[in-house]
């Protein structure tokens, strides 16, 4: 669940709840106090009438005095008595005189005794209508302060939460469109302290990352240019040695240094040119007919593997890529190699070019697909073929990389699949 | 003709060094950048091959002081750095030619002399070994004054041995030069040795005095007989 959603939702509820409780005890205590004013003044009347007429002085009571309490004073027998409470309050409905109808009242049910041991009841009513209008608008008035409370601080815990974790929300967004080749800082002004430190903490990773990265990339590129010179020299000394008088056997010899040496030069000079892919070295770029590269190199690498016996199905249509020329011709040739390399003897190659896109498939040794997990990574070799360098196919993945173009492979019909599309 | 030879390190200067001299050129060598800015403005020369990764100085810098004060000397890079930055700004400032390291002693003969040749002759540029004459820009070969019939393969292996007369070559580097880069990884060879069949016939054929040797195992080599 969402932060915000989790949050709100048991801000919300909490609230509820206890505002819900505060708001009921709060009714009640309200009414307690309402409730205990008017018994109060039934009690205050009582000690009056009791006292005036214990005294004797009756008269003045008699439902009279200008507001609507009305009482009852009658004798009852002991026994009677016996069984009453000595005091109880209740409420019952009783008939106004003035208003000619029935309305609630309050009642106060007492008994007392005079000085001949004889007992009376006393029963006082007060018109408590007034009382339950104001019952009425208390809860009334409750409810909607309850809501309007409720809804006030859920507004309010909103904006607050919003405007607190805009922060994290920024720096979220920034971690998801981070990209590790065009580093961006993070710019989270904000006077939070933890956020703060966020913030700095994940630009200092940021830098921390980046230098590793390009350091990594210097020294592929120094390791390999200074593997230049010494290949350099021994090349020209065995250069050199041949040029002189060799018998049969020690030519062979020559010939094995010689050939090794120059694929030693040939894996290194492939290895700086994928630092300067990575090092965005190629950044000029147009649009270039791919199909026209295709029959421009096709020739020569079948001259070159026609041992091989190899048939082969070109089916050319204009495809135009916007890249880099000299990377169009590293891309081309090295799939196609590739795939004639890969190819058992007799089998089949497909090469076919459409309007953005196009691709090359080898009949396969094995009927085993590829793994697709493995292939790009450099001098990750197949069994068959020790003469493969290992770092061609990463090279025309980097080149994809490099010139937006994406890189798919498949295996279908016992055939290995490369597409290269826009 | 009096070369310059610009290079830092000594082994490759001295084997750089060597092989022009068999070619009978008279070379001067510079191992800085301050000693060869000294000897260019004492001295002329008809080439200056130059290492752009020099110590002391940047060698495009070199480069550019040089032809200031002498515009009509022939300059070959040569880098180690193989960046296409380097081969451009060379090319632009002025150098005739640009080679990569590591390359073959062959090669680099082959560009000498090729910068040489195009410089030296204002009239139709020519190879010439025995009794064999090449012309480049025409794509045709003549034996005697007869025209040899040439496919486009055959004729690059002419021209390619005719650069590098009395040089072993290793039959990779000719696969490399001929049918382009990449193509020196290969398992089999057949397609180099029914190519280099049918030339060697074919100048057999009209009795050339520049034959192409077979050297066992290794390579090849051109000679005149």
């Amino acid at each position: 669940m969402k932060l915000k959603n989790r949050f709100l939702f048991f801000i919300t509820i909490s609230i509820s709840i206890i505002l819900s409780v505060w708001a009921v005890l709060f009714y009640y205590s309200i009414l307690e106090e309402v409730y205990d004013e008017v018994d109060d003044q039934l009690d205050n009347y009582a000690q009056l009438i009791m006292t005036s007429f214990l005294s004797g002085s009756m008269s003045e009571f008699y439902s009279g005095d200008g507001s609507n309490n009305t009482f009852e004073l009658y004798e009852i027998s002991q026994e009677t008595a016996k069984k009453k409470p000595k005091l109880r309050y209740y409420e019952s409905m009783i008939y106004i005189k003035s208003k000619h109808e029935n309305e609630p009242a309050r009642v106060l049910d007492t008994y007392f005794v005079n000085a001949e041991n004889r007992y009376f009841a006393l029963k006082i009513y007060t018109p408590i209508l007034e009382t339950h209008d104001l019952r009425r608008a208390i809860l009334y008035w409750m409810i909607i302060l309850y809501t309007f409370l409720l809804i006030i601080l859920i507004i309010v815990i909103s904006v607050v939460y919003y405007v607190s974790m805009r922060p994290l929300y920024k720096f979220l967004d920034w971690m998801r469109n981070f990209d590790i080749l065009h580093p961006v800082p993070l710019d989270n002004n904000t006077s939070v302290k933890e956020f703060k430190e966020l913030c700095v903490t994940a630009n200092d990773t940021l830098q921390r990352i980046d230098k590793l990265y390009q350091s990594q990339k210097m020294f592929i590129a120094n390791a390999s240019h200074e593997m230049q010179t010494p290949l350099a020299i021994a090349i020209n000394n065995v250069d050199a040695i041949v040029q002189t008088d060799l018998s049969e056997e020690q030519l062979k010899y020559i010939s094995n240094i010689n050939k090794t040496l120059m694929r030693a030069s040939a894996v290194n000079k492939s290895l700086l040119l994928l630092a300067k892919i990575d090092g965005n070295v190629f950044i000029e770029h147009q649009k270039i007919d791919i199909s026209e590269i295709i029959n421009a190199i096709l020739p020569n690498l079948q001259e070159v593997y026609s041992s091989k016996n190899v048939s082969y199905s070109v089916n050319l249509n204009t495809c135009i890529f916007d890249i880099n020329p000299d990377l169009a011709s590293v891309l081309v040739m090295n799939l196609i190699k590739n795939a004639i390399i890969y190819t058992p003897n007799n089998g089949e190659i497909i090469i076919s070019c459409g309007e953005n896109n196009f691709s090359v498939s080898n009949s396969s040794v094995d009927n085993i697909p590829l793994d697709e997990k493995n292939i790009f990574i450099p001098f990750c070799k197949s069994m068959n073929n020790v003469n493969s360098s290992g770092i061609g196919l990463t090279l025309v993945k980097a080149i994809c990389d490099s010139s937006n173009l994406i890189i798919k492979y498949f295996f279908e019909n016992n055939f290995h699949t490369f597409k290269i599309s826009d | 003709m009096k070369l310059l030879l610009v290079e830092d390190d000594e082994m490759l200067r001295n084997s750089m060094s060597e092989v022009l001299i068999k070619q009978h050129f008279v070379v001067e060598q510079a191992k800085d950048f301050f000693e060869a800015e000294e000897k260019i403005s004492l001295y002329d020369y008809s080439l200056i091959i130059l290492d752009l990764t020099l110590p002391g100085g940047d060698g495009l810098e070199l480069l550019y002081k040089l032809k200031k004060i002498k515009k009509n000397t022939s300059v070959l890079i040569i880098s180690a750095r193989n960046a296409v930055d380097d081969k451009v700004k060379g090319l632009d400032l002025g150098a005739d030619d640009y080679l990569a390291k590591p390359f073959h002693l062959a090669e680099f003969v082959a560009r000498v002399k090729s910068i040489i040749r195009r410089n030296n002759r204002s009239g139709s540029d020519f190879l010439e070994a025995g009794n064999l004459k090449l012309f480049p820009n025409e794509r045709v070969v003549y034996v005697n004054d007869v025209l040899l019939n040439l496919g486009k393969k055959e004729f690059d292996i002419i021209s390619f041995f005719l650069e590098r007369v009395g040089f072993v070559v290793s039959k990779e580097s000719l696969a490399e030069a001929v049918w382009g880069d990449n193509i020196d990884q290969v398992d089999n060879f057949d397609f180099i040795y029914a190519q280099m069949k049918n030339v060697r016939k074919k100048l057999s054929e009209v009795k050339s005095t520049f034959v192409i040797k077979s050297i066992y195992g290794f390579g090849y080599k051109g000679v005149v007989e």
